[in-house]
């Protein structure tokens, strides 16, 4: 993925992550560099919000962050469990994703987006 | 990756205020001459020794993973409190939403100066609402805020706007009834005419 200074229609996406039952606040600033350009994949709020151009996976999205995927992480897509590799995730418009290690906390039914 | 403490998620306030005070609503839009208010009035509040954080809630996209409080300012306050308070004694809250206010660990004192407070319509009403209620509760609670004075216009929740809802329509209908007036005034001249030519 490239940093880059056009600007490019994007979708959001929402990502959760609650490790041990506690939250984790994911920070605005992800994929947005200093020198002014983007990468496809960005945060610029920390309320998990995640903007996308074209298309990503969650693998994307950790690799832009400089992070590990949790181990043993539980995901779900909306309220459904996510059985396959969480890196494979997709980041589609509007799809709501939860990671968890260790006590559940049951994901929302749904996200209202911003417009 | 450093989890912070918190019992739920996803509700975009719950993420933003921690670290600023006041959370706006994504649209519309606040003007940013309320939000300087807004900013203004809690910067105050706190020098005045009453802390509090405020959210606006003007659609249900601002509650995020809770749409279902959209307009249960109450049941949102005490929702959203624990979220935030990161286990201080007090961490007041105040939240606004359309049909009304709803206040966390705010005290007793502080829930009945605002009990009359009416919401203002738009968000920048709302935000002006705020900002009366904020400075409403700091005086009642013994903290009253001196030397701020709010730059965006009045201050008086939605008696402005409230005023505006009645007074148009009355003025219009005034404005109709004189015209009808002058109308059937000047066809009855016609008229009178008519018949004077006719005759």
């Amino acid at each position: 993925m490239r940093c880059e200074r056009r600007p490019r229609p994007r979708h959001l996406a929402h990502l959760e992550i609650f490790i041990k039952g506690r939250v984790v606040l994911i920070p605005a600033g992800i994929g947005v560099s200093p020198r002014g350009c983007s990468y496809p994949l960005r945060t610029r709020e920390p309320t998990g919000l995640v903007e996308v151009a074209g298309g990503g996976t969650l693998g994307d999205f950790f690799a832009v962050w400089g992070q590990s995927l949790p181990r043993g992480v539980k995901a779900f897509v909306g309220r459904q469990r996510f059985r396959g590799r969480p890196a494979e995730i997709r980041l589609d418009p509007h799809s709501v994703i939860t990671l968890e290690t260790g006590r559940l906390v049951p994901p929302h039914a749904n996200y209202v987006f911003p417009p | 990756m450093a989890p912070a403490v918190a019992r739920a998620d996803s509700d975009p306030a719950s993420d933003i205020l921690p670290t600023v005070d006041v959370f706006f609503p994504y649209q519309p839009k606040m003007s940013e001459a309320v939000k300087a208010d807004l900013r203004g009035v809690t910067d105050a509040a706190k020098k005045a020794g009453y802390p509090i954080k405020v959210a606006i809630i003007a659609t249900q996209a601002d509650l995020g993973g809770v749409p279902q409080l959209f307009d249960q300012p109450a049941r949102y306050a005490g929702y959203l409190g624990p979220e935030i308070d990161f286990n201080k004694k007090q961490q007041r809250l105040l939240v606004v939403m359309p049909g009304g206010l709803g206040t966390y660990e705010v005290g007793p004192q502080a829930s009945r100066a605002i009990a009359g407070v009416k919401v203002g319509a738009g968000v920048d009403a709302m935000g002006r609402t705020a900002v009366d209620a904020v400075q409403r509760m700091a005086k009642a609670d013994g903290h009253p805020i001196k030397g701020f004075k709010p730059k965006s216009g009045g201050s008086t929740g939605g008696g402005g706007s409230t005023a505006i809802i009645f007074a148009v329509p009355i003025a219009l209908l005034v404005i109709g009834l004189a015209v009808m007036t002058y109308r059937r005034t000047d066809a009855t001249e016609d008229e009178e005419e008519d018949e004077e030519d006719l005759a």
